[in-house]
């Protein structure tokens, strides 16, 4: 999500979406098309990328159960090293699928955001890509970063 | 302007803060979706009411209730009608208005107020201190040091196209404004020796964090 998060936000800096709002100074900028086909493509660029990590990710979650299991079967009698393997494989695992998790929710937020992009005129599309960076992407950046986000009240 | 306004010690009992732009998520949705209101400051948040309350909403509610307990008197949603019983109000020294410029006009609560309504509502022998958190409200400065010359108004700087503009973001300026408002606390300074004061404070800072 911090790639994601830092594409995003070189993008409505770009539009001048990104800057705090000020008293004064006329109204928005209006978006280009140029601006929502880079970011497309930037978008793009990911998606590809984020396959790639997702198919390692499976690998990876495919090798440490065979691994384990060729452990525990071959080290059944002995259980402290029954335990080891158990709990290592276990907290392996579970890193894996919490990255797993959120590789799938980034590429909900992909695909959501690319036929957004494709579908909507500029202005409607920036729009949206705002609000999305501001009520998820952001906000998911910083759970993966503080547990707590109370910063903005309720 | 009175001479003797800017030799006053002021104190944060006799000041005023009049917010004209929502400080609530109430206001924030009236302002956004009003039909006719593009210039609102409220749309300027298009859809991202995150940010809003990021911005506005989160230093509000950080800020008023220490400025209030400080003696401040803190309005919200002011009309124009409000703002002129305000400045009309001897009890107060300083009124500090926190407003939106769009169109030649101040934003408040019940619309967009043109320099010469303003200046209506400004009694003719105004002699206190007006403090314009406002994006360069060029006109209506200099409509106040003709009309109400006895007035002492403090605002951003006038607008110069060769220079970046200097911006009024209000997250920024509502910490300032605790800080001064500290600062008159503990202090028997006028408010110009304040502003100084504080502004030092913050170049101060700024240098600090810079590596």
């Amino acid at each position: 999500m911090k790639q994601l998060k830092k594409v995003v936000e070189e993008y409505l800096e770009r539009i001048g979406r990104l800057q705090e709002v000020q008293l004064g100074l006329g109204g928005k900028q209006s978006v280009k098309k140029e601006d929502n086909i880079l970011l497309s493509q930037l978008l793009s660029k990911q998606v590809k990328s984020n396959e790639y990590i997702l198919i390692l990710a499976i690998l990876l979650l495919c090798v440490t159960y065979l691994i384990a299991s060729f452990f525990l079967l071959s080290h059944r009698d002995d259980a402290s090293t029954t335990k080891i393997v158990s709990g290592s494989a276990f907290l392996l695992i579970l890193e894996i699928v919490r990255r797993l998790r959120q590789l799938w929710i980034e590429k909900n937020v992909l695909d959501i955001s690319l036929i957004m992009l494709r579908q909507l005129p500029p202005d409607q599309a920036a729009n949206f890509i705002n609000v999305l960076y501001w009520t998820f992407i952001r906000r998911s950046s910083k759970r993966m970063e503080m547990p707590d986000d109370k910063e903005i009240p309720r | 302007m009175n001479p003797s306004i800017s030799e006053k010690v002021i104190k944060p009992e006799r000041c005023a803060v009049a917010f004209g732009i929502p400080t609530s998520w109430q206001t924030f949705e009236r302002d956004n979706t009003e039909p006719n209101g593009k210039n609102r400051f409220a749309k300027g948040f298009g859809s991202a009411w995150d940010k809003f309350g990021l911005e506005i909403i989160a230093p509000f509610q950080k800020v008023v209730p220490v400025v209030t307990k400080l003696g401040v008197n803190v309005r919200t949603d002011v009309t124009l009608a409000e703002f002129g019983q305000l400045v009309s109000n001897e009890q107060f020294d300083l009124v500090v208005l926190f407003a939106h410029w769009g169109d030649d006009a101040v934003e408040f609560h019940d619309g967009f107020a043109c320099v010469p309504d303003m200046i209506e509502h400004i009694p003719v022998n105004f002699d206190r201190i007006l403090d314009l958190s406002v994006c360069h409200p060029d006109s209506l400065v200099l409509a106040l040091r003709r009309d109400r010359p006895d007035s002492l108004v403090r605002h951003i700087g006038f607008r110069d196209e060769e220079k970046q503009r200097k911006k009024v973001t209000p997250r920024l300026w509502m910490f300032f404004y605790l800080a001064l408002f500290k600062h008159l606390k503990h202090r028997d300074v006028t408010y110009n020796n304040a502003l100084i004061d504080v502004i030092q404070e913050f170049k101060q800072i700024t240098q600090r964090g810079k590596p």
